[in-house]
């Protein structure tokens, strides 16, 4: 068989380039091992986001003081449709490349010669490739997955009912989406994080806001802590912590990380760098001539959205197209309670860069519907030079909806005074980005200007 | 003492750019107001800069052979007697000379720009890409120096230029003698001005024979006169004197189109154009108001004109503001030709080289001069028939020179 491009890999790194190409009149074949859609549909994004509106109901149902009882949840049936929920996304995913003529092919790729593979044994002939292998969990060791006591993001789905207790190690944004996942459900919950917060990488004042609500929850959160070797009894497991604890859950959850997957692009032979990731340029093109990556398996950050845009390059380029990934920002969103959005420089990256920045931290208190939404507790933080806005946090409900507004502002160079000067619906939780451009700029309608 | 950085003046109608073609002073030299810093060759001619203070050349900004658009930095001064309190930064926003500041703050020099803290939006950064055009040495004319879709644009244009000179360099891989001629300054405005002129507008042409044995037993008996007044004749003042008064009875063919407005200018002056081919290219310096003029003065301008493009020595007013051309390539060869209009004018007209022939004159074989003219106009506000009568005329008052001495 032999086509014009094909894409190894369906996930979100891999489909789009797929689409993208046959859009372009390319014959395309799109190999895939597990199911379309990849770790972000079947194990990932999709099926968490379904957890979390579970979790986010009970929440609501707790925290409200008009509803009486509270919930009682049937973890089978939730299970039951957080299945149907990433099923039909996944279906979806296969429907797209059918309608649009990519020949699907299941199976393992291996690279034969040249840019031979070959896939079930059979040979597959490629005038182009583009490598959308995505990645992996990290493991750590002493916690190797078992499926019954040490879970990672993929086996923990696969519950029958939430633990009673769970180890998360592993602070970062899988790890505090699970968090807030079991504690919903009734879970006792511990959080262990090498480093000094939870969510290193997102914002400190982010983090913050998260920290003090799961702990809220009854999440305990050990920071700068590092977990030992587990010990196994009496269907527990008995976890020696660096800080001199010992604490007893049922199950652990690996989140420390995801390593890119490399090892087809190895095979073939591509140039990858010191931490296994393919080395692209900004055609998404590899140091191999007609062999294109995209997604996680090219580099950080490994998220879904910048894995799309990737895609669509690497896909048009593999065709014959002059396409490049022009984009500067990758907004980072974790759905925690309340959600959080980072995009941007934080005031630290701002600093280190030798810019003159300044924040300003905006607590959306005053804005009526994120107190309707429950999130009165929530900030938007705005890094800036001058007029200059140069990185834009957000805590707040449905904080993940405003995401692609506030990467739009960057994007576009947009000023403290355009962002101010834009009418934002009334009433939103939005208003929040306005009123904090509004607030730096010395003119807040909303909230009491501090006497000089 | 106070740091200004001086741009490129605007110097002329139509001009925006100007190549840099000598420095006529080196950094650290003292310069007096008015006196001359540079050399600036413009589409249309050579002019000389001055500077617009007393003081020292700190630094020079653009190098001899540059091409810069109008506004663009050329030079920084140190200007004498101009304090400026160490604090303040004093900047002329808008002033016409340009913008002065702090010796500590130099503003307006180029500063290598890190390519992702240029601000442009993705459709922009994209279209860079694509066209190849660096975006750090793009000029922004957004609002906070946002880099629009036409600045791209008009970047790539500018680089579509620059690989002549980055070629004009001898590779090693070039053994086939070849010489490259860099298409700059004069010939490069031809170059546009000709691509523009053949791709806008839709021309037509017409040709006629014209009788000039008169004309020239006339240029034979006045050619003693005029060299004792020191002014070597030639048909061509005839022609140019010609011209004006057949323009005069047909003056849509002395206008210009003004497109925005969709009208056409009647031109009520006479500024008669005449190719000319200057080591640099051809030229169209214009005799103004040529209707007024006699024959001897018209003759002596032609050659001063002449002289000054062929030493390439034009003012920018000789070449500018003309409303028709003619081109003489009859003193060269060529029994008829097809000129291309010269933009904004509506048409140009060729006249040819002369020849004897026999022909019947009442019964008798006689000799007689013969003369092709031909006319290229605008088709698209001029009828050929309207543009025919004029070409009649033309020749009736070049086969009758007489009637010269009505006008």
């Amino acid at each position: 068989m032999r086509f014009d491009v094909v894409v190894v890999g369906g996930g979100p790194g891999g489909y789009p380039a797929a689409i993208r190409a046959a859009q372009m009149g390319a014959k395309v074949a799109i190999i895939e091992r597990d199911r379309f859609g990849g770790e972000c549909t079947n194990y990932g994004c999709i099926p968490t986001k379904a957890l979390l509106k579970a979790a986010k109901i009970i929440e609501e149902m707790r925290s409200y003081p008009f509803i009486k009882g509270g919930a009682e949840v049937d973890y089978g049936e939730l299970a039951r449709w957080v299945r149907r929920v990433y099923t039909r996304s996944s279906r979806g995913v296969e429907y797209l490349l059918r309608s649009y003529g990519v020949e699907m092919l299941r199976g393992e790729a291996r690279p034969k010669n040249g840019k031979r593979l070959l896939v079930n044994g059979e040979e597959v002939e490629a005038g182009s490739i583009v490598i959308a292998t995505g990645s992996e969990p990290v493991d750590i060791p002493g916690y190797e997955v078992d499926g019954q006591y040490i879970h990672n993001n993929r086996t923990v789905l696969g519950l029958e009912e939430p633990p009673g207790s769970i180890l998360i190690i592993g602070g970062g944004y899988i790890g505090v989406e699970y968090a807030t996942v079991f504690s919903a459900l009734g879970s006792e919950v511990y959080i262990v994080e090498l480093l000094d917060r939870i969510l290193p990488q997102m914002d400190p004042d982010l983090a913050r806001v998260v920290d003090k609500k799961l702990r809220e929850r009854g999440v305990k959160i050990y920071t700068g802590v590092r977990a030992g070797e587990p010990r196994r009894g009496d269907g527990h497991l008995r976890v020696p912590l660096s800080n001199g604890e010992e604490i007893s859950v049922e199950k652990v959850l690996v989140a420390v990380g995801r390593k890119p997957n490399s090892g087809f692009a190895r095979e073939l032979g591509v140039e990858l760098d010191e931490r296994g990731f393919v080395k692209v340029d900004d055609r998404m093109a590899t140091s191999l001539e007609g062999i294109y990556a995209s997604g996680d398996v090219a580099g950080q950050p490994m998220l879904a959205h910048k894995a799309f845009a990737q895609a669509v390059v690497a896909g048009e380029n593999a065709a014959g197209g002059d396409a490049y990934y022009v984009q500067r920002y990758v907004p980072a969103v974790v759905y925690t309670d309340p959600e959080i959005v980072s995009v941007g420089l934080t005031l630290e990256e701002a600093r280190e860069k030798g810019l003159d920045a300044e924040a300003e931290v905006y607590p959306i208190g005053g804005v009526a519907k994120a107190f309707i939404e429950g999130g009165a507790d929530g900030i938007v933080k705005i890094v800036y030079s001058g007029e200059e806005i140069l990185g834009i946090h957000i805590a707040a409900p449905h904080a993940s909806e405003l995401a692609g507004e506030a990467t739009y502002l960057l994007e576009t160079s947009a000023s403290l005074e355009d962002l101010a000067l834009t009418i934002h619906p009334h009433p939103t939780v939005s208003e929040a980005l306005r009123e904090a451009a509004e607030h730096i700029l010395g003119r807040p309608i909303h909230s009491v200007l501090k006497k000089k | 003492m106070s740091r200004v950085t001086f741009k490129l003046p605007d110097i002329g109608e139509g001009v925006a750019e100007g190549e840099i073609i000598r420095w006529l002073v080196k950094e650290g030299d003292e310069v007096r107001q008015f006196q001359p810093i540079v050399e600036v060759l413009t589409a249309k001619a050579k002019v000389e800069i001055p500077s617009p203070y007393d003081g020292r050349i700190v630094k020079i900004l653009a190098k001899e052979g540059d091409v810069v658009p109008v506004g663009s930095p050329l030079v920084e001064i140190e200007v004498a007697g101009k304090p400026v309190d160490g604090e303040e930064v004093a900047v002329e926003a808008g002033g016409e000379t340009g913008e002065t500041t702090t010796q500590e703050q130099p503003v307006e020099v180029e500063m290598p720009r890190e390519e992702t803290r240029v601000r442009a939006p993705p459709g922009v950064r994209l279209l860079a890409k694509r066209l190849g055009v660096d975006l750090s040495r793009v000029r922004p004319t957004g609002p906070r120096g946002i880099v629009t879709r036409r600045d791209v644009e008009a970047a790539a244009r500018e680089e579509v230029v620059k690989p002549v000179e980055a070629v004009a360099k001898p590779t090693e891989q070039v053994e086939k003698p070849v010489e490259r001629i860099r298409i700059h300054g004069i010939r490069r405005f031809m170059y546009t001005t000709m691509t523009k002129a053949k791709q806008t507008i839709p021309h037509a042409y017409l040709i006629e024979e014209v009788d000039v044995t008169r004309l020239w037993e006339l240029r034979e008996r006045l050619k003693g006169y005029a060299a004792e007044k020191g002014v070597k004749l030639t048909i061509t003042p005839f022609i140019v004197k010609a011209v004006t008064m057949a323009l005069k009875e047909y003056p849509l063919l002395n206008a210009s189109i003004d497109e925005e407005r969709m009208e056409i200018i009647v031109k009520k002056y006479y500024n008669i154009g005449i190719a000319v081919d200057s080591p640099e290219g051809l030229v169209v310096p214009n005799i103004k108001d040529a209707d007024k003029k006699s024959i001897l003065e018209l003759a002596r301008e032609i050659r001063m004109l002449a002289d000054k493009a062929r030493k390439m020595e034009l003012s920018l007013e000789e070449v500018q503001d003309g409303t028709f051309s003619i081109t003489n390539i009859g003193a060269i060869g060529s029994i008829a030709g097809m000129a291309v209009i010269n933009p904004p004018e509506v048409a140009i007209l060729g006249v040819h080289r002369t020849f004897e022939r026999p022909a019947l004159v009442d019964g008798q074989l006689v000799n007689r001069k013969y003369m092709y003219i031909s006319i290229s106009f605008d088709h698209r506000i001029l009828e050929g028939a309207y543009v025919t009568r004029f070409l009649m005329r033309l020749k009736e008052i070049l086969e009758n020179p007489e009637l010269l001495l009505l006008e």
